[in-house]
């Protein structure tokens, strides 16, 4: 299991480096290219007769179903990107899946409301009778991965999460 | 105004629970309605040289134009989940009678799924399987599907004709009515199972054109069809159908008579060791019980007065009647049966013209079921 998830993440940088050598090529605005896919876990077959799951594009989603976000920023400069923070909102319709967010050489901070972002569990929500609780998980409405290290010119920085539709 | 630290607590408080009901009215039990686009848009903060640079919106094939809008969203369609319950009402059997016509057997149909939809209406008989404790063991007759035009839970021909669901909203449901006879050869204790199956249909089609699932891989931006019906109740997962099973069963009268005779007195005797002599009083004593499941009515009994014997009057109830009723151990109750056949006071009791006795309405109507309500009918004649 823990394999196929690997095998998916490296397939998934190959297909961003394409892309980088493609936007290479144009003119860039800015120096990083930042990039959003949807994408659904599909169970498959491998040629051991094994069956893994593989990231297809989101099809077939109906409520319940869960969708497999993922952000890709590529530095395009030739000058390190520092201080990479990537905000995005858990969509309209969704549900965070609990433990899901995941991006190497990250801190990982959540919100309720975009404006503070806090670890899971030191996050807080006010109760109506004013008292603070910890925010729960179906409760984020917007992730914040921020990058320990600068990102060096041509490499390509990783986000992913998971939500459901409602 | 100033607000201080707590103050201001509590106003955040309130705003984000008003926030949270506006999120509130946008879910749905049956979940994102079907054709609701999901968008995504990631941005990116950095800096350059220690230069705060503008932020960055992400695309779906990659975004470099710094500022707002530049991006652009991820974006995919929810499909139409097809969901549906149908499960039976009451959680017991309908109680039917021999030969009865239109029993009602009641089904919820619930669209669970995230768009409106249209059903198909099957009402079977089942064969054999156990419901209610009880096994099938006939069919019914005639069996025809109404939908609850109104919504008060009650079969009434008049209002409810429509024989599918036309169309029914996410999260909505609808009473549908089975209407069966039973046939007159049902027996007491026996029952009859049967299903209603709903087929998920295209909606305003009146159930006529049923839904396919989509196949093959998503054509993106346009809403594929997908079946999300489960198990439950024996239910075939992903077909788009769903049933439940009700029960009809028959609760008959079986009634049983009996007839006794003893000799009140004779002109000899009197009522000590009387004998069958001419000129002897004899008491008849009808019962009528009923062994079955339900209270018989109209109850009629007739009996010929014995032939050599002449109907004696006066007999009961200080003299001023002639037919005697007991209901089990109840106090007995009078009638009188006129002569000549015709029931001058109107009390249910005569002698027909040929000679027989009657006693029905409103002496007599209804056997109770139980040994205990027995009605037994008892009259004298003297001996010729």
């Amino acid at each position: 299991m823990k394999k196929g998830i690997s095998s998916i993440v490296a397939g998934t940088l190959v297909l961003v480096f394409a892309v980088v050598g493609q936007a290479a090529g144009q003119p860039a605005a800015g120096c990083i290219v930042l990039k959003t896919v949807a994408e659904v876990e599909q169970p498959y077959t491998t040629d051991d007769g094994e069956t893994a799951k593989r990231l297809v594009p989101a099809a077939k989603v109906v409520p319940g179903g869960e969708v497999v976000w993922t952000v890709t920023a590529s530095n395009v400069c030739d000058k390190p990107a520092e201080k990479v923070a990537i905000d995005n909102p858990v969509p309209d319709h969704m549900r965070y899946v609990p433990d899901s967010a995941m991006g190497p050489g990250t801190d990982i901070a959540f919100s309720v409301d975009g404006r503070k972002f806090a670890p899971p569990g030191a996050l807080t929500v006010s109760n109506a009778d004013g008292s603070e609780r910890t925010a729960r998980a179906e409760e984020y409405s917007h992730i914040r991965w921020t990058f320990k290290n600068a990102l060096q010119p041509g490499s390509v920085a990783f986000a992913r999460f998971r939500a459901v539709v409602k | 105004m100033n607000l201080n630290h707590r103050q201001l607590k509590k106003v955040v408080a309130v705003l984000i629970a008003c926030g949270s009901v506006g999120v509130a009215q946008q879910a749905y039990g049956a979940g994102t309605p079907a054709n609701t686009a999901i968008n995504n848009r990631a941005t990116v903060n950095f800096s350059v040289n220690g230069v705060v640079q503008a932020p960055i919106e992400s695309s779906p094939t990659g975004n470099s134009v710094p500022g707002a809008n530049n991006g652009a969203n991820t974006t995919f369609v929810v499909d139409n989940r097809i969901d549906l319950t149908v499960t039976e009402v009451s959680g017991n059997a309908t109680g039917t009678t021999p030969g009865q016509p239109n029993g009602v057997t009641a089904f919820t149909v619930t669209n669970t799924g995230n768009s409106a939809q249209g059903y198909q209406l099957t009402p079977t008989n089942l064969t054999g399987g156990t419901l209610f404790g009880a096994s099938d063991v006939f069919d019914m007759a005639n069996l025809r599907v109404f939908v609850d035009a109104n919504g008060n839970s009650t079969y009434e021909p008049a209002t409810d004709t429509a024989t599918s669901i036309n169309t029914l909203a996410p999260d909505a449901n609808v009473i549908v009515f089975v209407v069966a006879d039973t046939p007159i050869t049902a027996t007491n204790g026996q029952a009859a199972n049967v299903r209603l199956t709903a087929r998920t249909a295209a909606p305003g089609t009146n159930g006529a054109t049923l839904m396919t699932e989509t196949a093959g891989a998503e054509t993106p931006g346009t809403v594929d069809v997908v079946f999300g019906d489960g198990t439950a109740g024996g239910n075939v997962a992903r077909d788009g159908q769903g049933f439940a099973d009700d029960q009809y069963l028959v609760s008959a009268a079986t009634l049983t008579v009996a007839k006794a005779r003893t000799v009140v007195s004779d002109p000899f005797n009197g009522t000590t060791n009387p004998k069958s002599i001419p000129g002897a009083v004899l008491e008849y004593a009808v019962t009528v019980t009923n062994s079955g499941g339900t209270a018989a009515t109209g109850v009629v009994i007739t009996d010929p007065v014995p032939a050599n014997t002449t109907f004696a009057n006066g007999t009961y109830n200080a003299g001023a009647s002639n037919v005697q009723l007991q209901v089990g151990a109840n106090p007995a109750t009078f009638c009188v049966a006129e002569a000549g056949g015709t029931d001058t006071n109107t009390d249910g009791c005569v002698i027909t013209a040929a000679g027989v006795l009657t006693v029905g309405a409103p002496a007599l109507a209804t056997v109770a079921t139980g040994a205990g309500n027995a009605v037994t009918v008892r009259f004298r004649v003297t001996i010729n």
